[in-house]
């Protein structure tokens, strides 16, 4: 028995024993681990549905050699890796006929749907705050050496060293302007150079 | 946490090197009191409950003289020692063996909610943006507590119920 065939057979036993629970069930492939939630925390906690996981563990899953898979109450945290899930569209479309304590269950159950993408966004957003704090470090980084190169070149030409450039942000990473320093290197005056390299180095 | 927090906090044993895994399963759960009631620290003690069981359970494989690599070759498994996998059953399985009329689903039953605590544990510690409140501390430890007590409570290895 694969994996998929197992989650499978957990899914009928939900749908048998407790039709009306959501289940959101979602693996982990970094630590290779399933877990099994359900939107009902006083279900989770209830005797009835201790016996029910346990059934599955020891009668399904322990004898199939499915050891990581974890049956939790989705209300304390976000999954990290969603692999399937009830999308959202499913939760709100309404069904005719739904008691006021279904409909009730379902804003519930959206509410701490929303919470967890809310978790979710904020993780990002602090992701995203790194990524930009490291990308411009290694701007930062680049430019400077750049600005070594640059000085070590034409210092050893007698040519026109681009000192007072380097410090003071004009000193550009782009193919564009390496690639003209070195055009230059090899082909142009040391006259050209003084005559040009400031303006191409400073633009932008 | 600062020195004079960390006076609050009971420490039962002089010699912390030699702790048992039972004593600092004792000490996770006092931390973790300390922290709801305080409302302090609780993401960073949200783990605690998991491992408070954890060691408890690890406590009474190896003071039982469970062999956990005999168990691990019994159902094919290339898992680690004591991995958060197969701890559960190795637990359940080890308990039924060597206590009468105590079958191994209810002993998985009592440890349901250790899945919880792995997760609140896993996310509390390594998922950005993911957080213990204090009244959710509080639940953590009421759920480590209870199946700490059906351990503290079971009956010797080899007796009947």
């Amino acid at each position: 028995m694969i994996r998929e065939q197992a989650i499978a057979e957990v899914r009928k036993a939900f749908q048998r024993e407790f039709p009306k629970v959501r289940v959101n069930i979602s693996f982990d492939k970094d630590f290779e681990e399933t877990f099994i939630a359900i939107d009902d925390e006083r279900l989770y906690n209830s005797e009835d549905f201790k016996k029910f996981a346990a059934q599955l563990e020891t009668d399904l899953l322990w004898p199939h050699g499915f050891f990581n898979i974890f049956f939790v109450t989705s209300i304390d945290s976000p999954s990290s890796s969603v692999e399937e899930s009830e999308s959202l569209d499913q939760v709100t479309s309404t069904q005719q006929g739904d008691s006021v304590e279904q409909a009730s269950q379902r804003i519930t159950s959206l509410e701490r749907q929303l919470s967890a993408l809310y978790k979710e966004v904020v993780a990002l957003r602090s992701r995203t705050v790194f990524l930009e704090n490291r990308l411009a470090q290694i701007q930062t980084q680049q430019s400077t050496q750049l600005g070594n190169w640059l000085i070590d070149l034409y210092a050893g030409s007698g040519g026109f060293t681009p000192s007072a450039y380097v410090g003071s942000g004009y000193v550009h990473t782009e193919p564009r302007y390496l690639q003209f320093a070195i055009e230059q290197q090899e082909s142009g005056s040391s006259e050209e150079k003084n005559e040009i390299l400031p303006q191409a180095v400073g633009q932008g | 946490m600062r020195s004079d927090d960390a006076t609050h906090l009971q420490y039962a044993y002089k010699n912390e090197r030699q702790m048992t895994l039972q004593q600092k399963s004792e000490e996770s759960i006092q931390l973790v009191s300390y922290c709801f009631n305080n409302q302090k620290y609780c993401t960073a003690a949200g783990g605690r409950p998991y491992y408070a069981v954890f060691q408890r359970i690890k406590h009474l494989l190896e003071t039982e003289n469970f062999d956990y690599s005999t168990f691990l070759d019994s159902i094919n498994s290339k898992d680690k020692l004591y991995s958060h996998g197969t701890i559960s059953m190795a637990f359940s399985r080890h308990i039924s063996a060597t206590r009468k009329d105590i079958s191994e689903a209810s002993v998985a039953a009592v440890l349901l909610p250790l899945h919880q605590l792995y997760k609140v544990r896993r996310d509390a510690d390594y998922v950005s943006g993911s957080g213990v409140t204090a009244p959710e501390l509080k639940r953590h430890f009421e759920s480590a507590n209870a199946i700490l007590k059906y351990i503290d409570q079971l009956p010797a290895k080899g007796a009947r119920t």
